[in-house]
């Protein structure tokens, strides 16, 4: 098992390099003129010596792949600069905002959960009854609807209308209905891949011969059914987290949460390029560790992963 | 007469009167139309026939393990002289494994592959004895011992993909015969398998069904198998039986055109 999770580690470095140098580059090129932002931060409308000054001062005149260099040293010592906006270090800011992007992502991951498979199996259960055909049209809309809009209805409706919720955002809001827009599309795809992971797998030989041997309707679903059916979810679910987490940035904008996406949002309309950086970092980091958890998590279920 | 049928019914461990099945898919065509037979205590009775006819069917409808869309009719069902007529699941789970069971064709498709073997037994066990998991293992490789394996003890931590065909398949038929059922249903227990370990197969559901008395419904399209272990044979054609009688006279004998053409296919 450890030799599994070694291999799998070691397996993510490469990855994280490759993502560094694309971030990076990526960044510096599609930012504009970094120096002009930084500089017209210090000074008021800069001329070209001074934009000049700045460049040089902020190692931005040596080529790209001593900057990448320097950059990168800097991270690997958790520093990823500081913010053009506000010159506060990017990970400080990173590590105030991302708490209220887990918590948004994780409750929606659990809605989603919550929903998607108890319908999902009773779906697969009960073909064609009335609870498979409102299954079947709930997942339908969730997934030709946009986030957004749900959002901005649930937003007009619990807090224009109702007032349940402050519309204006802040503490008083709590997490349930931004996390309910975030899963809400979600649930239909999950909904749909539960009702086929389960029809499948209760048309396996091994489910008609666990029936065969006689033992009770719970074991026989619950055991064999479910542990065999739950593996596409298992993955299904590590990708939309991770999903969540690095595409929080829209519903973080309707109900005004202080989360990593709207931050990130924000510096790529100021053109803040060590907090894209940073983000982008973070993200890559997050989706890695993430697939190697559900690496680690299938293995443990299926022991035929780990023998791959 | 009625001590004589009463003696008969003593030695049938199967006995189905005109079944009927009709598949839930929109087809009009019965899959199973009036099929009629019985087996014997001790005895192993053969269902031939060519791929499609029915016979898993049967067998399927015997368990009751089709589907709910499927519809299936019988004038009689009696399995150990259970009469099955509209029975739960808490019915069946007493039936099955317990009175009757199955091996299937594929034995690597038959065991769950996220669950050791030794697990798979003994939940089979536990299903129909009152035993702790320590006498329940015990049994398990005990049986396991009687089926040949010399290393019972691994085999029981082993995963199926760990194993060979006709080790799943010995496995699945260890899980089968656990609570001394009185029909064993093998349908087409060695067609997955290697030539070599086929004969292996047949010898020990041979052996079986002569040490523990046990009836045996083997279902095949294998003559020479037939030949080889069957005492009364059946001959299914399109869902209906049109030939039965023991072995010699179906072999010496034949009297259906059918029955001829298959017999020739193999001479």
């Amino acid at each position: 098992m450890f030799q599994f999770i070694f291999k799998r580690i070691v397996q993510l470095i490469p990855i994280l390099f490759i993502v560094s140098i694309i971030t990076f580059s990526l960044s510096s090129f599609s930012a504009g003129d970094a120096a002009r932002v930084l500089a017209e931060r210090e000074y008021i409308r800069p001329n070209t010596k001074e934009i000049e000054l700045v460049r040089v001062k902020y190692g931005l005149d040596k080529p790209l792949p001593v900057q990448y260099c320097n950059w990168l040293k800097k991270v690997f010592k958790g520093d990823f600069g500081n913010s053009y906006k506000n010159n506060k270090p990017v990970l400080g800011e990173m590590i105030y905002y991302f708490p209220n992007t887990v918590k948004l992502s994780l409750g929606a991951i659990i809605i989603v959960i919550c929903i998607s498979i108890p319908v999902g199996i009773i779906s697969a259960l009960k073909p064609n009854s009335i609870f498979d055909y409102v299954g079947r049209f709930f997942s339908f809309f969730s997934a030709s609807v946009p986030s957004f809009w749900v959002g901005l209805i649930l937003l007009y409706v619990l807090g224009a209308k109702l007032k349940f919720i402050s519309v204006l955002g802040g503490r008083n809001q709590g997490i349930l209905i931004p996390a309910f827009t975030m899963a809400f599309g979600m649930c239909g795809a999950n909904i749909r891949l539960m009702k086929a992971s389960i029809t499948e797998v209760l048309n396996k030989g091994y489910m008609q011969a666990a029936k065969a041997k006689g033992i009770s309707c719970i074991r026989l679903y619950c055991k064999h059914g479910l542990k065999n059916a739950i593996l596409p979810i298992l993955t299904k679910t590590g990708i939309m987290f991770s999903g969540f987490l690095c595409g929080a940035s829209i519903i973080e904008s309707i109900f005004s949460i202080s989360g990593i996406g709207k931050y990130a949002l924000d510096a790529v309309i100021t053109k803040d390029v060590p907090v894209i950086q940073g983000y982008v970092m973070l993200m890559a980091v997050i989706v890695v560790v993430i697939n190697l958890a559900v690496d680690i998590l299938y293995s443990l279920i299926d022991p035929r992963i780990k023998v791959q | 007469m009625l001590l004589e049928e009463s003696c008969m019914n003593d030695k049938e461990v199967l006995k189905i009167e005109n079944l009927f099945v009709h598949f839930g898919t929109g087809s009009k065509k019965e899959a199973v139309n009036g099929v009629s037979l019985t087996v014997q205590k001790g005895k192993i009775t053969a269902l031939i026939g060519e791929s499609g006819c029915g016979k898993t069917t049967v067998a399927l409808a015997v368990m009751g393990l089709l589907g709910k869309q499927d519809e299936v009719k019988w004038s009689k069902l009696e399995i150990c002289q259970n009469m099955i007529q509209n029975i739960s699941f808490r019915k069946w789970q007493f039936i099955r494994g317990n009175k009757v069971s199955m091996i299937f064709q594929d034995p690597l498709d038959s065991l769950d592959p996220l669950f050791t073997v030794g697990n798979q037994i003994i939940e089979g066990i536990r299903s129909h004895q009152k035993v702790s998991k320590k006498q329940a293992y015990n049994l398990a490789v005990k049986q396991l011992k009687n089926l040949q394996f010399e290393d019972a003890e691994r085999i029981m931590k082993c995963y199926p993909f760990e194993l060979s065909g006709g080790m799943c398949q010995r496995v699945m038929i260890a899980i089968a015969i656990l609570a001394r059922p009185g029909l064993l249903i093998a349908d087409e227990p060695t067609t997955a398998l290697d030539v070599t370990v086929q004969a292996e197969i047949l010898k020990q559901i041979y052996q079986m069904s002569r040490n523990y008395n046990m009836g045996v419904l083997f279902i095949t399209h294998d003559l020479g198998v037939v030949a080889e272990i069957a005492d009364n044979v059946y001959i299914m054609h399109n869902g209906k039986i049109i030939e039965d009688g023991n072995v010699e006279k179906i072999f010496n004998h034949p009297v259906q055109n059918y029955t001829k053409a298959l017999l020739e296919s193999i001479l």
